[in-house]
Formats: structure tokens, sequence, C-alpha cells
């Protein structure tokens, strides 16, 4: 009872916070969209060669626009001191962060999600794949929010900060890379995506089982 | 209901550096304790070992709850330099976070209350970014009454008066009295000295 | 959760693993083990180069560029046995909070990026005449890739704590979500391989004679003995650095004891 409440009170905190700061979602959309205009104008604006790497440049977008949000997880927290509650709460903190990444994935990989079609427009994808892409990026953005959750916890009392973040977690993120943007080449090659799409699926459940107490572990090392 | 409090040789370290070392004292409900050293001696180390934020290097500390072991983390509630409070959110809506956190329900009369014992129940709905230092201060207070007058909780507070006008120093002087004969326990560090009336007053020195 | 030194001390104290736990009693048996080690690792290295380089025939198919394995096989091997040494320690600090355990970490780190880098270079070098490129985006090179980046992250992240107890217990965890992570980045990694056909020739894929792969078990166990002095050399002065202060450290460095 008392579990559900202060997981719903994490919940509902970051989405009003959410509400309240339209640039902490806004920014990452505007990253990802720039990032995304970037690429043709450094490969060439021919729809065949944009096609070739259309995939690839809207899940590395999507997937360091998510990145780009990690610092919000902790350092406001621990500047203002509102860290001290979450680590003192009787209740479990994987499942208090859990909470947290949940609503963060919500509001950003739903974002992120929808935009994925509008930047398949960019590179000339037909829509099926742009659907696909959609419940890929879907998938990939809560999972790098859960493995960075990690390494977020981790740099709370470090110096080096976002850089040292892409260091730490782009490298761990490389599976569901693979597995998400995979699915959407079998689409566009006229192939069937499920097996991609199930080990995408599968990678996000043992994130979800593993990070959490990794990150709450995390947490307590470097706030002690 | 009756918290008691065990501290046995404990050790703190920070950043590789002996703090204090060898520190013992037990204290039971309705006990006022007073940290006291200079600057450095690690008042704040020690309380944030018993409110299990920190690790120590050596040593134990053990809550109970008449007779039943509890974890530090949920023995007590610390109040320390910062706030605690998000200042996009409401003073209400903070003070709510953090009684859900803490396994409480807070009901808007609660807040209401709380806010009211520090003076400051018209800021409910300010948001917290709005207000003055001397304000913030009182509405981050209103924390320790939120969860209501069961909850047992020993009270940590690191230089609570602090920032503080003569007024409200004597408020929180006043609730702490109260806190102490409900039979609460409260570990606190002050470079001031206010007037607090205990039965039990206890001074532990690092 | 995770004891401190001296909670574990107070429960393992006699017991016979407790004996080299903490740094002054392991630093002089540390200093026997560097030095046989690295007798080892000069004498069967030169045995291993001379069977390899000298003895060994010449391929059928690759000519005398094959020579690289004696090198790079190894040097592969050691990047991914010093990985998971690496998180054994990591895991036993967290776990007893002995610092000996995160110093080993640590000393293990540098000598793992180094194999991973030499063998990447290794490879690159045998790619050329065998590929004609230095570079395939092969499973096995790109596993090795990775892994030189989570070598990286280990110690960027050690190197970004100023209070060294946070920095050990942090690079310890992350050693432990990477050592996780090998096995599914390799296997994803030889997924996409397949999926974007991958080369399919490799390094000792064809049938071995008998003193290629002699020569190559000498090799890497003068891998071994080199990783393991490296290591027992960067521990003693990783001991040094933190513990310098020490009485016992002074009488036994200083003191012109060895």
């Amino acid at each position: 009872m008392s579990l559900r409440r202060a997981t719903a009170a994490v919940f509902r905190r970051e989405l009003q916070l959410f509400a309240r700061r339209k640039s902490d979602w806004a920014n990452p959309l505007m990253f990802a969209l720039i990032v995304c205009a970037l690429f043709p104008f450094a490969v060439g604006s021919e729809s065949e060669r944009l096609r070739l790497i259309g995939i690839g440049v809207i899940f590395v977008a999507a997937l360091l626009a998510a990145m780009l949000s990690l610092p919000r997880l902790f350092d406001e927290d621990a500047r203002d001191g509102t860290l001290e509650l979450l680590l003192m709460s009787p209740e479990p903190l994987a499942a208090l962060l859990l909470a947290r990444v949940a609503a963060i994935s919500l509001v950003l990989g739903v974002a992120l999600a929808l935009l994925a079609p509008l930047f398949a427009l960019f590179y000339a994808l037909p829509m099926t794949v742009a659907g696909v892409l959609a419940l890929t990026v879907a998938m990939a953005v809560p999972t790098l929010l859960l493995i960075g959750s990690i390494a977020a916890a981790l740099l709370v009392s470090a110096r080096g900060g976002a850089i040292l973040t892409a260091v730490l977690v782009l490298p761990l993120t490389i599976p569901t890379l693979i597995f998400g943007a995979g699915a959407a080449l079998r689409v566009l090659q006229g192939e069937s995506a499920a097996s991609e799409l199930a080990l995408e699926g599968a990678i996000l459940l043992l994130a979800l089982a593993l990070c959490p107490p990794a990150a709450a572990a995390a947490l307590r090392i470097s706030t002690d | 209901m009756s918290v008691r409090l065990t501290v046995d040789a404990l050790a703190a370290e920070r950043g590789m550096r002996a703090v204090f070392s060898d520190v013992s004292f037990a204290a039971v409900g309705g006990t006022l304790m007073r940290v006291t050293g200079a600057n450095g001696a690690g008042k704040t180390t020690l309380l944030r070992i018993l409110a299990g934020l920190g690790a120590a290097a050596a040593g134990c500390v053990e809550w109970s709850l008449d007779g039943s072991p509890l974890p530090s983390t949920s023995a007590s509630i610390f109040v320390g330099h910062s706030n605690a409070c998000h200042e996009a959110l409401t003073v209400s809506e903070n003070l709510a976070y953090a009684a859900a956190l803490g396994g409480a329900d807070a009901t808007p009369g609660r807040i209401e209350h709380a806010l009211a014992a520090f003076g400051v129940r018209p800021l409910a709905r300010r948001r917290f970014g709005t207000l003055s230092q001397g304000q913030r201060k009182r509405a981050s207070l209103a924390r320790l009454l939120v969860a209501g007058p069961e909850d047992a909780r020993a009270w940590l507070l690191d230089e609570p008066f602090v920032a503080l006008d003569i007024d409200t120093q004597s408020q929180l002087a006043a609730l702490i009295e109260a806190r102490l004969g409900a039979g609460g326990l409260v570990v606190y560090t002050s470079h001031q000295t206010v007037p607090i009336r205990c039965a039990h007053a206890v001074e532990v020195a690092l | 959760m995770a004891r401190s030194e001296q909670q574990s001390n107070e429960r393992y104290g006699g017991r016979w693993f407790w004996r080299y736990a903490s740094p002054s009693a392991f630093f002089a048996p540390a200093g026997r083990i560097e030095t046989l080690c690295w007798v080892l690792a000069a004498v069967l290295a030169a045995i291993g180069l001379y069977l390899g380089f000298f003895v060994a025939p010449t391929d059928a198919q690759q000519g005398e560029a094959y020579r690289v394995i004696f090198i790079h096989v190894p040097a592969a091997w050691m990047a991914m046995v010093i990985y998971l040494a690496m998180a054994f320690w990591s895991l036993l600090g967290l776990w007893l909070g002995t610092r000996l355990s995160f110093m080993m970490s640590h000393a293990l780190a540098p000598t793992g990026a180094l194999m991973a880098v030499l063998s990447l270079w290794t490879g690159a070098l045998w790619g050329r005449p065998t590929w004609g490129t230095y570079w395939v985006w092969d499973a096995r090179l790109t596993s090795t890739l990775i892994l030189f980046f989570l070598y990286v992250g280990y110690m960027a992240l050690a190197a970004a704590f100023d209070d060294r107890r946070k920095g050990d217990r942090a690079a310890a965890l992350i050693a432990l979500v990477g050592a996780i992570n090998v096995p599914i980045i390799y296997f994803s990694v030889k997924w996409w391989n397949t999926l974007h056909q991958g080369s399919s020739v490799r390094p000792g894929s064809s049938s071995m004679a008998t003193i290629m792969l002699a020569a190559m078990l000498i090799m890497t166990f003068a891998f071994w003995a080199y990783s393991i002095a490296a290591a027992m050399h960067r521990l003693r002065t990783i001991i040094i650095e933190r513990e310098g202060n020490a009485a016992w450290l002074r009488a036994s460095v200083l003191g012109g004891k060895r």
C-alpha cells in the first residue's frame, strides 16, 4: 500500500515537472530533429542514399536525445536535497527509481516514437518502416534510460558529467541499437522483423529486471 | 511506542581520512541529544550515518522500535542543510511528495496543519522557487510534521536553527519540546544555543 | 548491503583467505610474484616467438602474414580474461569492502586495455594482406573494440572521483555491469555480423599444425605471465601511492629491505 503510494508519488512528480518545465522534453526532441536534419547536408540529398542511412541516423539521434536527458535523473535532486528523501524512504529504492525512469520513458519514449515517422519522411523511408521505427524507438528509449540510470547515479558526485555518461552508457546500448535498427532494416528489405523485435523486447525486459537494483546500489555508493 | 538508538564503536572516514572513531552511545525516546564539536569534527557525517545516508567505516548503528529492529532509513527523518524541496513545485506538492516517500499519507489537512505550525500556511500553493530564504526554511521544516502525531521516527536535525528568525527559532524549539514530551527522540547539531526544555538532555562531543 | 573492510575483518579475520587481504601483508608476496612472472614471461615469449616465427611452417593460404596470430590471439584472449578478473575483484571488493580487491581491479585495467589495443592493432596488420583493408566490422574485432570502450569507461570513472573510496566502488559497479553486458554484446554483434554478411576468413580458422598450436599456447602463457607481472607491479605502485604514510611501508621500502 505505502509502496504503491510512494512509487505513484515519484511517478506523478516527474510528470508534474515535465508539465511545468516544457524545455525538459522539448529540448531533447529539438535535438533529435536537428541531428536528423544535419545528415543530408553531409551526405547529399539523393533519396537512394538517404534511405540507406536513414534508419541508423534516426535511431542514433533518438538514443542521443534520450541520453542527454540523463543528468535530469539525479543532478537537480542532489542539488536541492530531494535526493535524500528518495534515499531515506523505507520503500525499496530500486522500485522508486523504476517509477522515475518509467515516467521519463513514458514522456520521452512516446514523444520520440511519435517523431520517428516524421524523421522517416526526411529520409524517404516508406511508412511501413516508419511504423516499425516508432515501435523500436519506443522500446530503445526506456532501455537506454534504464542502463543510463546506473551511470547517472554513479556520476551524481563525480566530475565529468555528460561526456563521461556517454562514454559509459553508449557502448552498453549497442545490442538495443543492433536489434532496433535491424528490425526496421528487415522491413525496408521486405522481410519479417519478428525475431529482431522479440530480441529487442527481451533486452528491454532484461534491463527492467537488472538495472533498477544496480542503479539503487550505484546511488548508495555515490551519495555515501 | 518507544524508539531506541544504540551506537557502538562507530568510526567514519571522509576521503580516506578518519573523521572520528570509537563513538558509542545509546538513547531512548524522550531524549534530546545534542552533537557538539568543532568544524570538521564530523557532526553532519555522524547524523548522515545515523540516518542511513552514509556508511560507517567501522562499528554499528542499531535502531529499534518497541524492541524490534528497524533499518536506519525508516527509523528517522533527516533535515539537513538543503531544503529538500523542488523549486518548480508548490509547497504542498513538495510536502506531499516527502510524506509519500516517508511512507505516510499526507492529507491536505495535515499539510496545512504542519505549515501552520511554522506560520507559513498561506504559502501552501506557492511555487517553492518564489519564496524568500526564511520562508523556504520554514516550509521545509514543516516536513517534520506532515506524517502526523503517530509517526514514531526520530528527528535528526543538522543545524536546524540556522537562517531562522528568533520567532521561528522558538517555534521550532517548542515543537521539539512537544515531540520529546510525546516520547520522540531528537538528535541535533547547533552552533547557536537555543533553549529547549527537556527532562533528559544528553550531549555527545566529537 | 556491502560491508566495510573492518566489519569483514571481524567476520573473516581468522580464515586462510583473509591472511593476504591487507595491502601490507600482500606487498612483499606481490613483489616475489612480480619477479617470477617477469622471468617466466621473458622465457616463454622467447620460446614462443622462436617457434612461431622460425619453426612453424608457412601457411598455404595466407603466407607469412598469418604469423601475427601468435600475438593477436593471445592478446585477444587476455583482453577478455582480464576483464573477467577485473569484474571478479570488483565483486569481491563490493562484497567485502577490501581495499586490496579494488586495487587489484585498478591494477588490471590498463593491462586489459593494452591487450585490447594490441589485439585490434595486430588484427589490422593481419587484415591488410588478408582482406585488403586494415579494418573490417568482423564480429570478433568489433567485440574487442567494444571491450576496449568498457576498459576506458572503467578507468575514466575511477578517475572522476575526488573521494577514492567512492571511485573504487563506482568503478567496481560499472565493471560488473560491463561483465554482465559482455556476453549480450558479443552475441548481438555476432547476430548483426551475419545479418550484414561479414567476412568468412578469420585468424586461426584453418586447421592448425601441432607446432603452430604449441607456439600459440606458449605465447598465451607468456601473455598470462606478462599480465600478472604488470598487474603486480602496478598494484605495488598503487599501494605505495595510497598507503604512503603507513609505518609498515616506510619500514619496508625506505628501510632498504624490499
